[in-house]
């Protein structure tokens, strides 16, 4: 049975199949349709429910896995080296936040009053580090995007190419997101349980941690 | 150690290189040996499949051949000379474990005679 007739007879299914990166619909878009084709001739009528509830279960993951190996595989071979290094280099200065952050919400700890506490620390993994990934990530994103309007390309469609800009984008969206948890989210000021109960305002959040006052907290 | 670490193969794509050990097969006739190989344990659905096929296919463990009949639109594979080779080593591998498993009483008929 061709292509034509497969996605004749399994029209949604082909449509969800097209969610996949393009070299590999083009090689195995009709083998999965001849397989699932397969799969349901070969069973009785009361189990093909059952054999589509599997079916469609699995290609979630199946698409969201291909889609990272194409992106991965473009980052490393199809970008230049200036945006795989900085973004290796902006990746990593992410990395304090997010460990902390999660070993905090494994041990039930705020932002503000983590285990890993020291004015001077806190300074550096909840703000330098992630402000410093943000420009870097930022700044490679407008260097590639003047690179690639230098080549001819236009800027929408260079934003619109998430194959080649997501890392950037994610790095440089993690950063906006820490950020502004760390200067306006209400529930992150410093000041839980603190002698400072009414900070409630980025300035107020910065003075905070200025005067030191929250490295009282809890210790 | 996982079965996903490296130098070991995933458990599906373990599955699909003992499933074409005998024979070239379709993508089909691959996931109805694999559920047979193991009673029934490991069924496969097309996403999962073609994903292994993919990348066994990148790694030259497996190999595309020609369709058996010019009308047969199915795509065969075949297990290649270093599939066999890894497939080989894993069951080596597999083959120690079970033995030092069974002087360990871990397997075997020992374990009723410890247990009961």
């Amino acid at each position: 049975m061709d292509i034509e007739k497969l996605s004749r007879r399994f029209p949604v299914y082909s449509r969800v199949l097209r969610l996949y990166p393009v070299p590999y619909r083009e090689r195995y878009t009709e083998q999965m349709l001849q397989t699932t084709a397969d799969m349901l001739d070969g069973v009785p009528d009361n189990l093909r429910l059952r054999l589509w509830v599997h079916i469609v279960l699995e290609l979630p993951g199946s698409i969201v896995h291909q889609r990272l190996i194409y992106a991965t595989q473009a980052l490393m071979h199809e970008t230049p080296t200036y945006v795989r290094r900085n973004t290796m280099v902006s990746a990593l200065l992410m990395v304090p936040f997010c460990a902390i952050a999660v070993i905090n919400d494994m041990t039930g700890h705020s932002l503000y009053q983590t285990w890993f506490w020291s004015y001077s620390v806190l300074l550096t993994w909840i703000l330098l580090l992630p402000a410093l990934s943000l420009i870097i990530s930022g700044t490679t994103f407008i260097s590639w995007l003047y690179g690639r309007k230098k080549q001819g390309s236009s800027l929408l469609r260079s934003i619109k190419d998430i194959r080649h800009n997501w890392a950037m984008l994610a790095l440089s969206f993690l950063g906006f997101v820490i950020l502004g948890l760390v200067f306006f989210h209400d529930s992150v000021r410093c000041v839980a349980g603190d002698p400072v109960r009414e900070v409630d305002n980025s300035h107020q959040t910065i003075r905070c941690i200025e005067d030191g006052s929250v490295t009282t907290l809890g210790l | 150690m996982s079965r996903s670490a490296p130098g070991f193969l995933p458990q599906v794509s373990f599955s699909i290189l003992l499933a074409l050990s005998l024979r070239e097969r379709h993508g089909y006739e691959i996931m109805q040996q694999v559920e047979e190989d193991s009673e029934g344990k490991v069924k496969l659905g097309p996403g999962s499949l073609y994903g292994a096929i993919k990348q066994l296919d990148e790694d030259g463990l497996i190999e595309e051949v020609a369709s058996m009949t010019p009308q047969d639109r199915r795509r065969y594979y075949k297990i290649t000379k270093a599939g066999r080779e890894r497939l080989g080593a894993e069951m080596r591998y597999f083959e120690a474990t079970v033995s030092l498993a069974k002087e360990r009483r871990i397997l075997g008929s020992s374990i009723n005679s410890q247990w009961t």
